[in-house]
């Protein structure tokens, strides 16, 4: 036990950081019903301002701590919760895309100021170190816990003492409330945001001097702080606290039994999203409901072009695909890899636009079937099309198992069981034998009838075309259709006698096995698949661009194929370093406007709307003003 | 009487309220049942109970004799329990025709795993049949094409009502079915109900605030309060109980 104490010390520390962050989170769900999954991007602009201030500027660091807290918190909550407010509008899909879009854009401005290479920030704390309990502890630390706590206890008398508190207090024990409790809900849902946005905030100032500015690591305080408030039963904030520290003991508990087997290296870092999984395994239905479901969506009319004008549409498009080695010259390993993508965002489609399901590890898939296509292609040495469609099968299981426990929860827990299981696949799995290996490569050879490129082009071009005729089969036919209903009205699916668990799980394992075969497609290209090609934060961007090109295509095909076009072949023909990082920027961005666009409320902001209105005023005045010139004259 | 629907003893509590407490009804085959109450009283979350919305604390569930109590709401479906919703479920983005053809697919996809992936010849006929009647019995022909989010609600409520129509329901819940109806469109949805219990013999418990139609539809009525059965009996009976007048129809006009 006296060995185990400093590692207790030391996680309940750092998990006290992550409850701060954590109660923040619930606090702003419960009142809006919109889950904030760029909660840990506040943490990331927070830390960002800390450092200008203190580390460019010379300021001393309260006053700078105390400046970034007041200025970050309530702007960025005030903005946000109007983002909210339009948001509650949004189909499932669309509330989960908007904030990841968000994230990706908070992410890569990050970057666009600091560099892709981590600015460390040292420890602006007193160092130093006092004997408690038996075991030193650091006052950095110990300041930091401090902190935490005391926002704890603030919290807790705001809510017993002031009459607002009190009716957010409430709201957050019931949803279903807000109307009812007297207060105006627009002024409870903002103290809300401010005061979960200044706690986001507080920990990644805290967080800052361990990880540095790292746009991702500080966003992978969204999984730890999702830990804390399952344990918490994203109701009670005093548990959800607690939960923060459990998190943080059991994170480095593991530390101390990991350092004597190296091969479990990764598990400490990888403790939230163990206990993300365990808690979405145990959790029953009715512990971690879907708020926010309430509100009608506004029914947009899917424009479906006639049916020759389709198979026209995708008869020129199949003839340019095809015409594409003799036309770019020397870019033709661009298009390829446009090609592989477009299979990518199909799967993706699958989920997002045909069944309102949102997958964040679509290249964790695709790693998978990559990893398995090398060890099926090359050293189990199976015929190059039989690997392949192996690779997707592989995959398959793979999907099924991250969609069961979430499946029958909602779609906002299949978004974070899937965020969670993408970085743990990254962070555990992508080192291990049965994926890339130590040296993260492994060779994937081209088929032997096609090892040139032009040739390798056609054969993937082949594969796509599969693939467009597995997604119209989906389309069209019977799953097509539960799907379109499912994305309507689940319960109403349900009631009429279809497992709609059921009918998630299918769609899911499709979507997985198209995956795959995407991510084995794009070993072969380079004749080595590379697991830095399968980044897991570049899922987020996937689903962002994906979102937004389905929400302004005719077709699953066209909006996969206009996603590919501008993620992977725009960025080709711009020489400048810095023109993906502000693409990724714009695609956040984008996909915030797409998922606001979506619900009909963009309100002052949407200038469609204020143009048709002025238009309407001119068309009513317009006679009257007619009749005064009349007069006049 | 066997048949139909019979839930005993149920119980529905949400954290310390109890919603519906020890609920006793019966709704046999080849009748329409009705259940009334104010606004609150329970009769919502004894749909979801008997649906499996919502799992009852206590007592049980039978459904044409079997025991559905532990059943999944697709489960009962496929055992012959059909229903609307309150705040109707429609499929919004779909078309009409789509809507009431669900009915029926989403009953023949659940049947087997494979269901859902295939559709073979024999089932697409069925299904479109199913579709067709529906689609006739309701009057809603002339709306085959529009979009579900685009109509009035008594059309909603019609559309929605052949779309339970469309599956092979033996029991079916209605719940508020003629709420935003109007006297015309409550007219021809009694003879709809009328028509659907002597045709296919199914049981049908209604829930409904229009007493003129609870009236004219209804055999056997239950009367709850503050989730507890006041009263049961024919609508005459029901109408002239002081129990159920102190508690309801004292504010409302009997017609």
């Amino acid at each position: 036990m006296s060995t185990l104490l400093p590692f207790i010390v030391v996680g309940a520390t750092t998990g006290s950081v992550y409850g701060l962050a954590a109660m923040g989170l619930v606090l702003s769900y419960k009142t809006s019903g919109i889950f904030n999954f760029a909660h840990g991007a506040i943490a990331t602009v927070a830390a960002c301002v800390f450092y200008e201030l203190h580390v460019l500027h010379g300021w001393p660091w309260p006053i700078a701590a105390v400046a970034t807290v007041l200025v970050v918190g309530p702007v960025l909550g005030t903005a946000l919760e109007r983002l909210a407010f339009v948001l509650a509008a949004a189909s499932s899909s669309m509330k989960i895309v908007a904030t990841v879009g968000l994230l990706i854009s908070i992410q890569a401005l990050a970057v666009i100021r600091y560099g892709s290479v981590t600015r460390q920030l040292a420890q602006f704390l007193p160092t130093g170190a006092v004997h408690f309990a038996g075991v030193n502890v650091g006052v950095d630390q110990l300041i930091a816990a401090g902190i935490s706590v005391a926002a704890l206890v603030a919290l807790t008398t705001f809510f017993r003492v002031s009459r607002l508190g009190l009716a957010m207090h409430a709201v957050v024990d019931d949803p279903d409330l807000l109307g009812l409790t007297g207060t105006a809900p627009a002024r409870v849902r903002r103290t809300a945001w401010a005061i979960g946005s200044s706690f986001a905030a507080v920990s990644g100032i805290l967080l800052a001097p361990t990880f540095g500015l790292d746009a991702l690591l500080l966003t992978l305080l969204i999984v730890q702080a999702f830990g804390a408030a399952a344990i918490g039963g994203f109701s009670s904030l005093p548990l959800t606290f607690a939960g923060g520290i459990i998190v943080g003991i059991a994170a480095s508990v593991a530390t101390k039994y990991v350092a004597t087997t190296p091969a479990l290296g990764g598990i400490p870092p990888s403790v939230p999203f163990i206990v993300l999984f365990v808690v979405l395994l145990v959790s029953p239905k009715g512990r971690l409901p879907e708020l926010g479901g309430q509100l009608r969506r506004r029914v947009v009319e899917r424009r479906v072009a006639p049916p020759r004008q389709r198979a026209i549409g995708l008869a020129v498009l199949a003839v340019a695909l095809l015409l594409v080695p003799h036309v770019v010259g020397t870019r033709l390993p661009i298009y390829t890899t446009g090609l592989v993508f477009v299979v990518l965002f199909l799967s993706l489609g699958l989920l997002v636009r045909t069944s309102n399901q949102v997958s964040l590890c679509q290249l964790g898939f695709a790693a998978v079937g990559g990893a398995a296509f090398s060890h099926l292609a090359h050293s189990v040495g199976l015929p190059w099309p039989i690997a392949l469609v192996g690779a997707g099968l592989v995959t398959i299981p793979v999907g099924a198992l991250i969609a069961l426990p979430a499946i029958r929860l909602s779609g906002l827990y299949l978004a974070l069981a899937t965020l969670g299981f993408g970085i743990l696949l990254e962070r555990m799995a992508y080192a291990s034998m049965f994926l890339f290996g130590r040296k993260g490569l492994r060779p994937a050879p081209r088929p032997s009838f096609a090892s040139g490129d032009t040739a390798y082009y056609y054969v993937v071009l082949a594969a796509v075309l599969c693939a467009f005729a597995v997604v119209i089969a989906v389309e069209r036919g019977r799953l097509g259709q539960l799907l379109r209903a499912m994305g309507d009205s689940p319960v109403a699916l349900a009631a009429h006698g279809t497992n709609v668990n059921v009918t998630r799980l299918l769609v899911f394992c499709i979507s997985a096995f198209l995956a795959g075969i995407g991510g084995a497609l794009l070993g072969p290209l380079s004749g080595t698949v590379t697991a830095s090609s399968f980044n897991s934060f570049q899922s987020l961007i996937l689903l962002a661009v994906l979102a937004i090109m389905a929400a302004y295509s005719p077709g699953p095909i066209t909006a996969a194929v206009a996603a590919s076009a501008s993620f992977v072949v725009l960025p080709a023909y711009f020489r400048s370093p810095t023109f993906s990082t502000w693409l990724q920027v714009v695609f956040g961005a984008s996909a915030v406007l797409a998922a606001m666009a979506e619900t009909g409320r963009l309100g002052r902001g949407d200038l469609t709307a204020r143009l048709a209105a002025r238009a309407e005023r001119r068309r009513a005045a317009s006679p009257v003003r007619a009749r005064a010139r009349a007069v006049t004259s | 009487m066997s048949g139909g629907l019979r839930a005993t003893g149920l119980t529905v509590e949400f954290g310390g309220l109890v919603a519906v407490h020890d609920l006793t009804l019966d709704a046999p085959l080849g009748r329409v049942t009705g259940l009334i109450g104010p606004n609150g009283a329970g009769k919502s979350t004894t749909f979801n109970a008997c649906s499996g919305l919502v799992r009852p604390t206590h007592g049980t569930v039978e459904l044409l004799g079997h025991d559905v109590t532990r059943l999944a709401p697709a489960a009962r479906a496929q055992r012959g329990l059909g229903r609307t919703f309150q705040r109707m479920e429609l499929f919004d983005s779909l078309s009409v025709e789509q809507n009431v053809a669900l009915g029926r697919t989403a009953h023949v996809a659940g049947s087997r795993v494979i269901g859902q992936l295939w559709a073979s010849r024999r089932e697409g006929i069925e299904i479109a049949e199913a579709t067709e009647w529906a689609l006739a019995t309701c009057g809603i022909d002339g709306l085959r094409s529009r979009l579900a989010g685009g109509l009035t609600t008594g059309q909603r409520r019609l559309v929605e009502l052949a779309r339970v129509l469309a599956g092979p329901f033996r029991v079916l819940l209605l719940d508020e079915p003629s709420s935003g109806l109007d006297d015309h469109e409550t007219e021809r949805f009694a003879e709809i109900l009328e028509r659907v219990v002597t045709e296919r013999g199914v049981a049908i418990l209604l829930v409904e605030h229009d007493m003129a139609l609870v009236h004219r539809v209804c055999d056997h009525v239950f009367v709850l309060d503050f989730g507890e059965l006041i009263f049961e009996g024919t609508m005459a009976e029901v109408a002239s109980s002081d129990v159920v007048r102190a508690a309801y129809l004292g504010t409302v006009e009997v017609a």
